[in-house]
């Protein structure tokens, strides 16, 4: 009997500690499988950027982080950013800078090309345009909006193709519009390209229609992680979130979670 | 999709000429002034002999020759170069640090030089077959470069980020100043005449060795700028941004220290003290060509070159006979430019 590595992303006995301070101890997630988009969920500072960092490489930390059974822990930066990218929660800074410019940066950041040609240009545009914001495209982040620099970041990582994205509260600046926009991307790229998903949100009912899984995270260990009606209940939310919180079938079987008040 | 926004691609390339164009314009008046700085002086030349002089040196007399040759030339040129290269290592610096007020005069660099130099100077260093400017040169460069390491390894053990190195820049600042007063105080007043070259910043010992040195350097520095154009622009929107898109941020700030290092540390070796430019040139580079370092970077040098030139040709002019020293004069003729420049070009991005 062979032994088939688990596909997609695992996180096992995972560790990260900011100087003597412990933030995440023995922390087993996953697997996050290709085609699915999975939430994660979590109070302030319950450390979900902490997890994301470590798995995108920007943290060192103890145990290990396999997609499709690599371990990525050996793999120099550039490469293990090939494979799994991580979007920072914070938005890019407003410089001096166009957006197709930024687009080209992050596309050659890691190579050796100075010079970037009409195909690279193309394919940033291509990318901009499923993000919806072609039309900003010469336009210099330091005259952007926060959530249309936030936009421009999201569409940098998408430009690099990797095999599993790690995104960081991606919406946490954008309107409604662009929240629907962005996750219907988000949900077709993964399906399409059988991508590995992960996503940070705060918004429980985008994580409860929008995700095919969600993972809640508590005092630095995971404290529920299946398909979103089922990690969602009103007393995990009561011990995540000290919320008091109801969840109501819509017409169309859509789900709303609504707050009611605080523990 | 060139076939979905041909406007918006036109758009984007006709941006990318017009700053092609700026940094051709850029070269063209940093080109004119140089000239400028040859034919101007005690004795003035026409632009003819200026040119014959410099194309075919043996159609004009030996006197016209010589000035040319042997005191303008490389005096004209070595502003040229020591301004590119702060401008350069300005650029750089403004960006690794992720501060718009980080220079090679405000973290301690200038200062560690200058107090290189007065150690040479004052204690009256003598090794035999060395000619004593070159061993002040070389003190002044040995204590430049340790002073970047110095920062560099400080910040390393206490993992701190780039406002400590900031900060500590600052505070090797007033050390090296303290201990430069200090050696002022107990100077004898021949040694005193020679330091006051180091601590205001002189082009006037140019010779075509010193020049020779640092052109070769900054023409060799220059390209591995340039080839870490890509990464240093994602670093500007970032340093989690960088270091998600694979750029190795440690590694990548490193080998601009090195750089930084060798740059400054040679300009002030040969120069002494010249401060604004490595500050100014990258602001000024910014609001003319924006932060793609593939013309940010070649921008700053440029700038940083154009206006170290334009005050060398001041400080000779500015009260006749007598050559001022460069760096008072510096901070006087880039002040407008900086002025119409930041003024004019709107936001509030530094
Ligand atoms: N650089 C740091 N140094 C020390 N402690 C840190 C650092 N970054 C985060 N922490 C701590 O680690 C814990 C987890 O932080 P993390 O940023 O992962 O939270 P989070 O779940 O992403 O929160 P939020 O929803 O606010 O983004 C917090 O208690 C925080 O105080
Ligand atoms: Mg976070």
């Amino acid at each position: 009997m062979t032994h088939t590595p688990p596909a997609g992303l695992v996180v096992n006995n995972l560790g990260v500690r900011y100087g003597r301070r412990s933030v995440l101890a023995g922390v087993h997630a996953g697997p996050f499988p290709h085609g699915a988009v999975c939430a994660v969920l979590g109070p302030n500072g319950s450390g979900k950027s902490t997890l994301l960092r470590a798995m995108g490489g920007l943290l060192r930390a103890t145990g290990a982080v396999t997609l499709d059974g690599v371990d990525l822990a050996p793999l120099p930066l550039p490469l293990r950013a090939q494979h799994c990218l991580y979007l920072p929660q914070a938005l890019p800074e407003p410089v001096r800078l166009n957006v197709l410019d930024a687009m080209l940066a992050a596309r050659h950041a890691t190579g050796r090309q100075s010079a970037s040609t009409t195909e690279d240009i193309d394919a940033a545009m291509a990318c901009l345009h499923d993000v919806g914001i072609a039309h900003l495209a010469t336009r210099s982040l330091h005259e952007l909006s926060g959530g249309q620099r936030q936009l421009a970041g999201l569409a940098q990582a998408l430009g690099r193709k990797p095999r599993a994205l790690l995104l960081d509260e991606p919406l946490s600046a954008l309107d409604p519009y662009y929240q629907q926009t962005v996750m219907a991307l988000l949900r077709r790229e993964t399906t399409q390209r059988g991508l590995v998903t992960i996503i940070v949100l705060h918004d429980l009912n985008m994580a409860l229609n929008q995700c095919d899984l969600a993972c809640l995270l508590h005092d630095g260990h995971i404290l529920a992680y299946g398909s979103p009606t089922d990690a969602l209940t009103p007393e995990n939310l009561r011990t995540v979130y000290r919320i008091q919180a109801r969840v109501d079938e819509g017409l169309n079987g859509q789900r709303f979670i609504s707050t009611t008040g605080v523990v | 999709m060139t076939r979905h926004h041909p406007t918006i691609v036109q758009t984007y390339q006709s941006a990318m000429r017009h700053r092609s164009l700026v940094l051709a314009g850029l070269v063209g008046a940093l080109m004119l002034s140089i000239l400028v700085d040859c034919a101007v002086g005690p004795a003035a030349f026409s632009p003819a002999t200026l040119v014959r002089a410099i194309v075919a040196p043996s159609a004009v007399d030996a006197q016209t020759s010589l000035i040319v040759w042997q005191i303008r030339m490389p005096y004209a040129l070595m502003a040229a170069c020591v301004g590119g290269a702060l401008g350069l290592a300005g650029a750089e610096m403004q960006t690794i640090l992720a501060n718009p007020l980080a220079s090679p005069f405000t973290l301690g660099l200038s200062a560690a030089g200058a107090f290189g130099a007065s150690l040479a100077i004052v204690l009256g260093w003598h090794v035999s077959f060395v000619p004593d400017m070159w061993l002040t040169a070389g003190s002044a460069f040995v204590c430049a470069t340790l002073s970047v390491w110095f920062l560099d390894v400080l910040v390393r053990l206490r993992q701190g980020g780039t406002g400590t190195v900031i900060l500590c820049g600052v505070a090797l600042v007033f050390s090296f100043q303290a201990l430069v007063a200090l050696m002022q105080f107990v100077a004898t007043e021949d040694a005193l005449q020679n330091l006051v070259f180091w601590t205001l910043g002189s082009l006037t010992r140019t010779t075509w060795g010193t020049l020779g040195l640092l052109a070769g350097a900054l023409g060799c520095i220059f390209p591995f700028s340039l080839r870490a154009a890509w990464p240093l622009t994602t670093l500007r929107m970032g340093e989690d941004r960088a270091a998600s898109l694979g750029v190795d941020v440690p590694c990548l700030r490193r080998a601009s220290l090195v750089r930084i290092s060798l740059l400054c540390a040679l300009a002030v070796a040969f120069v002494g003290v010249i401060g604004f430019i490595g500050l100014v040139a990258p602001h000024i580079a910014r609001r003319l060509v924006g932060e793609d370092h593939r013309f940010y970077l070649p921008a700053s040098m440029l700038s940083g070159a154009f206006i170290l030139s334009l005050a060398a040709l001041v400080a000779r002019v500015l009260v006749p006979g007598v050559v001022v020293p460069t760096g008072i004069v510096t901070a006087l003729v880039g002040i407008p430019f900086f002025l119409v420049i930041v003024l004019r070009g709107g936001g509030d991005a530094p």
